[in-house]
This record gives structure tokens, C-alpha cells and sequence, in this order.
């Protein structure tokens, strides 16, 4: 019951703030851009580039998978960079305008605020992420040739995983950064040496966190769910049940003091 | 390329003309009903509308105060 009064007022809030319309938006223009951009590559050069007369230009033909993943992996850069924009300062904002204080004069439980918080915010973040990649199906269809409905339902549900732990990633630095700059830079900062950690010893940490759009690019091509895919994204689960937990260990203290 | 002849170039890139539309639109109603934003108005009306895709995106991230 309190759990929902403060999951609808942040619903409300994301709507009167208008990211329930512009982040769906931005993230379908992330998607498509890739796909659009390399069909028409060919076409862009010939009339812009200054290529001599009877050149001839063999773009490597692409397959839907291929296309596809093109805008996974526009996803994982902008679409995570947006993500980690928009809830930066949800709750260090809230407590240097003093609105944690008063909503947490009455009460509440930790627990509910954080969630309530996290949910709302993966709400957005998974419908964003439908309605995008369903444009992206849209068009890699239209361009490249047929994907199956299974792999595109499987990709959005194995991807949004990622976005959830992105989102977890956000809170945990919310609760005991000071300003909502330094929650930017400490998020960014680690989702870099995660990745920085994934380029050098990767290959042989197959349930790497960030081995999930490689899984996802060997479940595209061989439309299987691989073993390695699932054990990452268990990986991931439990890190988010960490963070959250964490997260909401480390609200209380610091409310105490 | 021979999809490419039977495609029409306007019909693909429509949709993504439509999208940043509104995302201008969205934007602009916004600044309009706004009371507090960082700089002034007029610099948010010229960035939302000249700076495609990016400049409604900073004014959303960062344009707007909170009341």
C-alpha cells in the first residue's frame, strides 16, 4: 500500500517531467540510426564522397542479426548514458531540496523508497526499451531481411536485464554521493572498468557482466540460448540484488547520522 | 541494393523525421510552461530547435531547474 503511493508518485512525477515521452523518443533515434545510416552508407558516399570515377565500393552484405545487434550495441552506449542521466539525481536532488526529509518525516520504510524508486525508474527504462528495439525489429525487416519474433522477444528480455543493472549501478551511487555529478562520473567510472576488465581478461570469464551482448550476438546467429547466456544473466541478477540491498543498507545509516 | 529501388527514401526516413518533431515539440511546450530554467529562454528556443536530436536531449538533461 505505501509501496504503491510512492511508486505512483514517481510514476507521476516521470510523467509532469516529460521523460516518460522524450526518453522513449531519444532511444528510438539511438536504435535506428545505426541500421539506417549503414543501408544507406553506400548511397551517402556515392552522391557526397569524393570518389573517383569508376570506383567501385563493395559493402560487405549484412544480415538482419547483424543489423540488429547494431543497435544493441548503440543501446549499451547512449542508451545507458541516458538511462544513468535521467536518474541521476533522484535522490540526491530529493535531499538538497529537502523533500527526502519530508518524506521521510512520516513512517516510511527504507526499503519502500528505494524500490519504489527502482521500479519506476525500470518501468521507463523497459518500455523505452521495447517500443525502441521494436522500431529497430521494424526496420532491420524492412532492410535486411527477416529475424524471428522468438529471437527479437528473447533479446528484449535478456537486454533489459542490462538495463536494470545499469539502473542499480545509479542507486547505489545515489544513496551516498553528494551531488548528482559525482553520481554520474562514479557510475560511468565503473561501468568503464567493467568494461575495461572485460577487454583484457573477458575471454575467460565466460559469466562476465558484460559478455551479455556477445552472448546475445551468438544467440542471434545460432538462435539458441546458450548456457553461458543464461549463467551471465544470473551473474547479473544476483549483482542487482546486491546493489539494491546494499543500496538500501547504506540509505538507512546514512539517514541515521 | 535492389531494395533500394522498390524503397522509397522518404518513406524510410519519415519516422525518424516524425520522431525528432515531436521531440522539438515536446521540448518547446515544455520550455513555454517552464518558469525557471539555467540561462535564458531564448537560448533554450534557439539550441531545441537548430541543434538536432542533441539540443532537446541537454535542455531535458540539464536546461531545467527544479521549482
Amino acid at each position: 500500500m505505501q509501496w504503491m503511493t510512492l511508486f505512483n508518485k514517481e510514476m507521476l512525477e516521470n510523467w509532469r517531467n516529460k521523460k516518460w515521452l522524450w526518453v522513449p523518443l531519444v532511444m528510438m533515434i539511438v536504435t535506428i540510426m545505426d541500421p539506417i545510416s549503414y543501408y544507406f552508407l553506400p548511397y551517402i558516399l556515392e552522391n557526397m564522397g569524393d570518389m573517383p570515377d569508376g570506383a567501385i565500393l563493395e559493402m560487405p552484405a549484412v544480415k538482419a542479426e547483424a543489423a540488429f545487434m547494431m543497435s544493441i550495441e548503440s543501446l549499451s552506449m547512449y542508451g545507458a548514458l541516458i538511462l544513468i542521466l535521467i536518474f541521476m539525481g533522484t535522490i540526491t536532488n530529493e535531499r538538497q531540496l529537502g523533500i527526502t526529509e519530508l518524506i521521510l518525516a512520516k513512517p516510511i520504510d527504507y526499503r519502500n523508497y528505494i524500490t519504489a524508486k527502482w521500479a519506476a525508474y525500470i518501468s521507463l527504462a523497459i518500455i523505452s526499451l521495447l517500443v525502441s528495439l521494436s522500431m529497430s525489429w521494424y526496420y532491420t525487416n524492412l532492410l535486411f531481411g527477416s529475424l524471428s519474433i522468438q529471437l527479437f522477444i528473447l533479446t528484449v528480455a535478456f537486454y533489459s536485464v542490462w538495463f536494470i543493472f545499469v539502473i542499480s549501478l545509479t542507486i547505489f551511487f545515489n544513496t551516498f554521493c553528494k551531488n548528482a555529478g559525482l553520481v554520474v562520473a562514479c557510475t560511468i567510472g565503473s561501468l568503464f572498468s567493467l568494461s575495461g576488465i572485460n577487454a583484457v581478461v573477458g575471454y575467460r570469464l565466460t559469466w562476465f557482466p558484460n559478455q551479455l551482448a556477445a552472448h546475445l550476438n551468438e544467440m542471434l546467429l545460432t538462435s539458441e540460448v546458450s548456457g553461458a547466456l543464461l549463467g551471465t544473466v544470473g551473474i547479473i541478477i544476483c549483482l542487482i540484488l546486491l546493489l539494491l540491498t546494499v543500496s538500501i543498507i547504506i540509505f538507512q545509516r546514512k539517514e541515521l547520522i | 541494393m535492389e531494395a533500394f529501388n522498390d524503397l522509397n527514401l522518404f518513406q524510410l526516413l519519415v519516422p525518424l523525421i516524425i520522431i525528432q518533431f515531436i521531440l522539438v515539440i515536446v521540448a518547446l511546450i515544455d520550455l513555454i510552461k517552464r518558469e525557471n530554467t539555467l540561462g535564458p529562454k531564448w537560448m533554450w528556443t534557439l539550441i531545441i530547435i537548430f541543434v538536432t536530436t542533441l539540443g532537446p536531449i541537454i535542455y531535458f538533461v540539464v536546461g531545467r531547474k527544479h521549482d
